[in-house]
């Protein structure tokens, strides 16, 4: 894979932004912890499954009951900017 | 000396009204404001406390098994009406609606958060020096690093600023600094803690538990912590009793091939044979177990935990709470969606947690989520294999919690990969969600300490607390602590 390329990319992926320097900062220790992790090609996996998680997560179910504990009020405080209950964001249309 | 006592002396001394919780409380709360000076370790001081101590005193509170004990807890666990920011610019300004679960549990028993404690960036790192607050430094030796990321928890109760923290462990934060700090931390079973209201960074790993300075205080506090909630999916209710001591037990201890053969300090693997002497004196079996695939264990963990942080981090978008920072140079603000999260983000986030989130986004999209995400997760399975098979062969294992004591502060900074391996030890236990905890065992010539770490099966965090009690004796009556 052309690598270079690839940090931009997946910045904007994950909604990232760098400039130049940062961008070259960024791209050598990617490079560098990618060829450390190339030991995993050593590793035997053919027939295992994967782990997603230390044990069987069983999906728990419960009633859908209004919390009173946390308002909407007490929310839309926590927000930077927000009018009538509602955030307040650049146009996306 | 008041903060010389142990949590459970506290708690008792206030019930039976032979101490005053403001006394108390008054007592450790200035000893933080002093003691933070030297190493910032915390980072908010709760003035709340000193009213909660009074209701005690007035009889207005007065059951808990806790009850009037001061306690510290990391940045990274929500407290109602405290801000709470684990450690990050993007959380600027938060001040948290709910309780964590586990703190609300704490608080029930009469607990006292004073202060919140430092840390590394989202949990996102082994030394305490991601913090947008500033390093914490150890304070055994102020130019080294306290350990991380619950640096802050440890450093704390070092410093006695509390009897008891609470931490949190995804892949050794909890072990780590109590190693580096000469305190005990545990990290208990996956899903025995519930998560909810911990501010997460890679959910299949990570862990609530406590720090203390012995290990009476620190099972009082993991037994009142764990509890099922029915806000985490993953939290699992399973009876933890209170450890008792069976003084006649012969353990089966197992010790790791791997983790023996390791690059460890001189004084590290001494104090190391001087324990299963002592276990063999006492008639114990050693056994050395195998865990063949502990060389993957650093990238398995760093992509798997790399991935989960970019899903859980992309929530901190500027909109909802948090910092949001758009301007741009000419006075304006910006008015496009992605470039509006990519501003706010790119301001907000630290260099490590950018770097997490990139290697994780990148392990998780199209065309390298088998190669590196799923791959992990295969390799991740052996290790747990491993672990299970050791198992068969010894009740407990124990070994080296870190390969050296603590390092100079800025001394792996440049050095992600060097940063990364400092976990070696530690992770293989949490990738398998198994209990596993650091007791002091010793000092190297320098006089910085080090852990013992102590691992056992999922669910049977009771029985190795049970045995770290042990253990503990034994290293007190030694004259190795």
């Amino acid at each position: 894979m052309n690598k270079k390329n690839n940090i931009s990319e997946i910045a904007d992926l994950a909604c990232l932004k760098f400039d130049k320097l940062e961008q070259d900062t960024f791209q050598d220790s990617f490079e560098q912890i990618l060829t450390f992790f190339e030991i995993l090609n050593e590793a035997e996996v053919n027939g295992v499954q994967p782990m997603i998680t230390p044990h069987e997560v069983i999906t728990t179910l419960r009633q859908d009951i209004i919390n009173p504990d946390i308002s909407v009020d007490n929310l839309m405080e926590l927000a930077p900017d927000s009018k009538d209950s509602l955030y307040k964001v650049p146009p996306v249309v | 000396m008041l903060i010389e006592k142990s949590a459970i002396e506290i708690a008792k001394e206030i019930k039976e009204r032979k101490l005053s919780a403001l006394e108390v409380c008054e007592t450790f709360y200035n000893h933080c404001k002093e003691e933070n000076q030297k190493t910032n370790a915390l980072i908010r001081l709760d003035e709340r406390a000193l009213e909660k101590a009074k209701l005690i005193d007035e009889g207005k509170v007065t059951s808990g098994e806790l009850l009037g004990v001061p306690i510290v807890v990391k940045d990274n666990f929500c407290i109602k009406g405290r801000e709470t920011s684990a450690c990050s610019k993007i959380l600027e300004g938060f001040v948290s609606p709910y309780t964590a679960h586990c703190i609300e549990r704490l608080e029930k028993q009469g607990a006292i958060v004073i202060a919140q404690s430092n840390m590394d960036e989202f949990a996102m790192g082994s030394s305490n020096e991601t913090s947008a607050y500033g390093p914490c430094k150890n304070p055994i030796d102020l130019t080294r690093v306290p350990g991380g990321s619950s640096g802050g928890s440890a450093a704390a109760v070092a410093q006695k600023m509390a009897p008891i923290s609470v931490g949190s462990d995804t892949g050794g934060s909890i072990r780590q600094p109590a190693s580096f700090c000469g305190v005990t931390g545990i990290k208990p079973t996956y899903g025995a803690v519930s998560r909810y209201g911990m501010i997460a960074f890679a959910s299949s790993l990570d862990q609530a538990g406590p720090l203390a300075r012995n290990v009476n205080d620190a099972a009082l506090a993991l037994k009142i912590m764990i509890g099922k909630d029915v806000r985490d999916s993953t939290n699992i209710d399973f009876d933890f009793k209170s450890h008792k001591e069976t003084k006649n037990k012969k353990y089966k201890v197992g010790i790791i091939k791997e983790f023996f053969e390791s690059d460890l300090q001189p004084e590290i693997k001494n104090g190391l044979d001087n324990m299963l002497k002592m276990f063999k004196d006492k008639g114990w079996e050693v056994v050395e177990v195998e865990i063949p695939h502990t060389r993957f264990a650093i990238p398995v963990y760093y992509l798997i935990a790399a991935s989960e942080a970019s899903s859980n981090l992309s929530r901190y978008d500027g909109i909802r709470y948090g910092l949001r920072d758009i301007n741009i140079d000419d006075g304006r603000s910006v008015n496009e969606l992605k470039e509006f999260y990519k501003l706010t983000r790119s301001r907000g986030l630290g260099n490590e947690v950018k770097r997490r989130i990139l290697l994780g986004t990148f392990a998780l999209s199209a065309g390298y989520y088998d190669e590196f995400y799923i791959k992990a997760c295969r390799v991740r399975r052996l290790i747990f294999d491993d672990f299970q098979k050791a198992f068969q062969k010894c009740d407990h294992i124990v070994g080296p919690v870190t390969t050296h004591t603590a390092f100079k502060i800025n001394e792996k900074n440049d050095d992600p990969i060097k940063m990364y391996n400092n976990d070696i030890l530690t992770v293989p236990a949490s990738l398998s969600g198994l209990p596993c905890m650091s007791l002091p065992m010793g000092k190297d010539d320098l006089g910085l300490p080090f852990g013992a770490q102590i691992i056992s099966p999922q669910f049977e965090d009771s029985k190795m607390i049970e045995f770290a009690s042990q253990v503990e004796q034994l290293f007190v009556e030694g004259g190795q602590i």
